[in-house]
């Protein structure tokens, strides 16, 4: 086994890499779609039907194909976060970011949760 | 040697420096100012028509935190009321100036 | 040829468009707006059958509201509303001499503009007035003997149209146009007006409730509400509102409530009064 030989500098990059790992690695993935279903389960079934929503409201169009109508994290972001300037000024659909009824992080979970129906 | 245990120095460093997952000690004091900030402006809002019953529950629990001396907890919260406030005052004024009938009305 | 007709059709649009402030101009051309809404819209329902509310629209609801009104659970409220009605004060005078016609067949006429003092009045603010006026401590609102009150007054004119006037005075019409904006004005952390729930999304469901059209909705108050388990009026409704919204409900009786209701209940005009009525 060669000897390597490792730098300063790459020392510190791995304990940054590491370091990332241990503050992002429970928010990644499997748990960030349920943790949005969750989210999307307290916040949108009053006008929204998806997937596992019962009692759902009819309000708003159902949630559905989330992925290929909404191709761009962006699109569905800006909506989430302030209906009134993505869609129309009277929308009904409440303002969830500017309101901070909803940080960033969760916004972005419950559009992980939409990509994944 | 000594490469390790800076790096493991480093390390702690970086969590402890981390918002959210360190808890430098904190008087109750600013807890405190920050919840009286958001009571003065949750009248103000009330006073224009404008209250949000959130702010109310946030600011409760921000006491109750204080009370149980979780105090970087209670700062959070009260910021969060203050927050609510604020943006109550705004949709109060912004409202008073633009209210206007949907489009399928008129 | 053509060219002077298409001329013509530009003009007359835009001198529509000159004329339209004028055709808007006032409370009776908003009545022709909103009724008209919902008559396009639900052009099956009369306005009479748009007090029905969300029964006209869950056959479920509405066969277990049609259960209830065998036994109608305000009509005790109507009795002792009545007796209260009738007991005269301490100096000898009644509540009947503090309104037109005795206090009998009225209360579709209210709220009403009070040229004394400038102000809309619902028949609560008159009752208490009388009440003053006579010697007496004045009655909390919203709950209690005052709603009995207007549960019997109510019932006095069941069948009469709404007939909310908007007399021709600056402040009638400057309350009126208060009480549009209070209902047009979004509210609470959630950000709604009335109008979102009881126009656009009239006849649907916002989780499991079918939502009723703005238009008949005050012609059965007060009201019964399960929910209650009493007779409430209309300004109790509109704090539940407020609340569910996430608003911090406007104070009962205060201008902006009775400028309200005075907008809200103008707006249904000509349609027959149905109250007391019930409610889940
Ligand atoms: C009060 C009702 C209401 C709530 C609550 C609500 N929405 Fe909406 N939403 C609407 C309406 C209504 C529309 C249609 C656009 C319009 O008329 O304003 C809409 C549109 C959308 C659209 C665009 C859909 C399309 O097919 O064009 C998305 C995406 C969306 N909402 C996501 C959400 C998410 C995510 C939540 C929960 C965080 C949510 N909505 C909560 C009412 C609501
Ligand atoms: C988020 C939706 C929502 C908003 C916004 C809303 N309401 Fe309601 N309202 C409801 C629901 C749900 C009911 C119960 C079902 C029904 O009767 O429509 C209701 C019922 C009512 C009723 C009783 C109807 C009846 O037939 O007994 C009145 C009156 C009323 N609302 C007035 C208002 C006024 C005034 C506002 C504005 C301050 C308002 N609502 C805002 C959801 C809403």
């Amino acid at each position: 086994m060669p000897v390597m030989k490792y730098n300063h500098a790459s020392q510190l990059l791995f304990v940054f890499v590491l370091y990332i790992s241990f503050i992002a690695v429970p928010v990644l993935a499997d748990t960030s779609v349920a943790e949005g279903k969750k989210l999307a389960l307290e916040y949108c079934v009053a006008c929204h039907q998806f997937t596992g929503t019962n009692q759902a409201g009819s309000l708003g169009p159902p949630l559905l194909v989330m992925k290929s109508r909404f191709p761009d994290r962006k699109t569905i972001y800006n909506i989430i976060y302030d209906p009134a300037v993505a869609i129309k000024p009277h929308t009904m659909m409440p303002p969830f970011g500017r309101n901070k009824l909803i940080n960033k992080a969760e916004i972005n979970k419950i559009i992980d949760f939409l990509y994944s129906l | 040697m000594n490469k390790i245990i800076f790096c493991i120095l480093f390390f702690f460093l970086l969590l402890v420096s981390t918002p959210g997952l360190s808890t430098p000690a904190l008087s109750s004091s600013e807890a405190n100012a920050v919840l009286k900030q958001a009571m003065s402006l949750h009248k103000q809002a009330i006073a224009n028509e404008g209250g949000w019953r959130i702010t109310g529950k946030f600011m409760k629990k921000a006491k109750k935190l204080l009370d149980k001396g979780d105090r970087r907890k209670a700062l959070d919260v009260a910021i969060r009321a203050r927050e609510f406030a604020e943006l109550s005052i705004m949709q109060a004024d912004m409202e008073k100036k633009s209210w206007s009938e949907p489009p399928y009305l008129k | 040829m053509c060219h002077h007709y298409r001329l013509s059709i530009l003009l007359l649009l835009f001198s529509l468009l000159l004329v339209n402030p004028l055709l808007y101009a006032g409370p009776k051309e908003d009545l022709v707006r909103y009724q008209g809404y919902f008559q396009k819209r639900f052009s099956n329902l009369s306005l009479d059958d748009l007090s029905n509310g969300l029964y006209n629209f869950d056959e479920g609801r509405r066969e277990q509201w049609e259960a209830i009104m065998e036994f109608p659970p305000y009509e005790i409220a109507i009795e002792e509303g009545e007796e209260l009605f009738n007991k005269p004060f301490g100096n000898g005078k009644r509540y009947a001499d503090c309104f037109d016609n005795g206090g009998v067949a009225i209360a579709h006429t209210y709220p009403r503009f009070n040229a004394k003092t400038g102000k809309v009045q619902n028949i609560s603010a008159v009752i208490n007035e009388c009440r003053v006026a006579n010697g007496e401590k004045p009655l909390r609102y919203l709950k209690g003997e005052i709603v009995k009150l207007l549960t019997y007054m109510a019932d006095t004119s069941r069948g009469k149209k709404i007939d909310i006037q908007v007399p021709d005075d600056p402040r009638a019409l400057a309350a009126y146009e208060d009480g549009k904006r209070v209902y047009f004005t979004r509210r609470g952390v959630r950000d709604f007006a009335c109008y979102h729930c009881h126009w656009e999304a009239a006849g649907q469901k916002i989780r499991g409730n079918v939502l009723s059209t703005a238009v008949g909705q005050v012609t059965h108050f007060p009201s019964y509400r399960s929910k209650w388990g009493a007779v409430g009026p209309i300004q109790r409704r509109y704090k539940g509102c407020m609340k569910n919204v996430g608003a911090v409900p406007l104070k009962a009786q205060s201008d902006a409530m009775n400028n309200l209701e005075y907008f809200h209940t103008h707006m249904s005009n000509g349609i027959s009064m149905n109250a007391p009525g019930t409610r889940f």
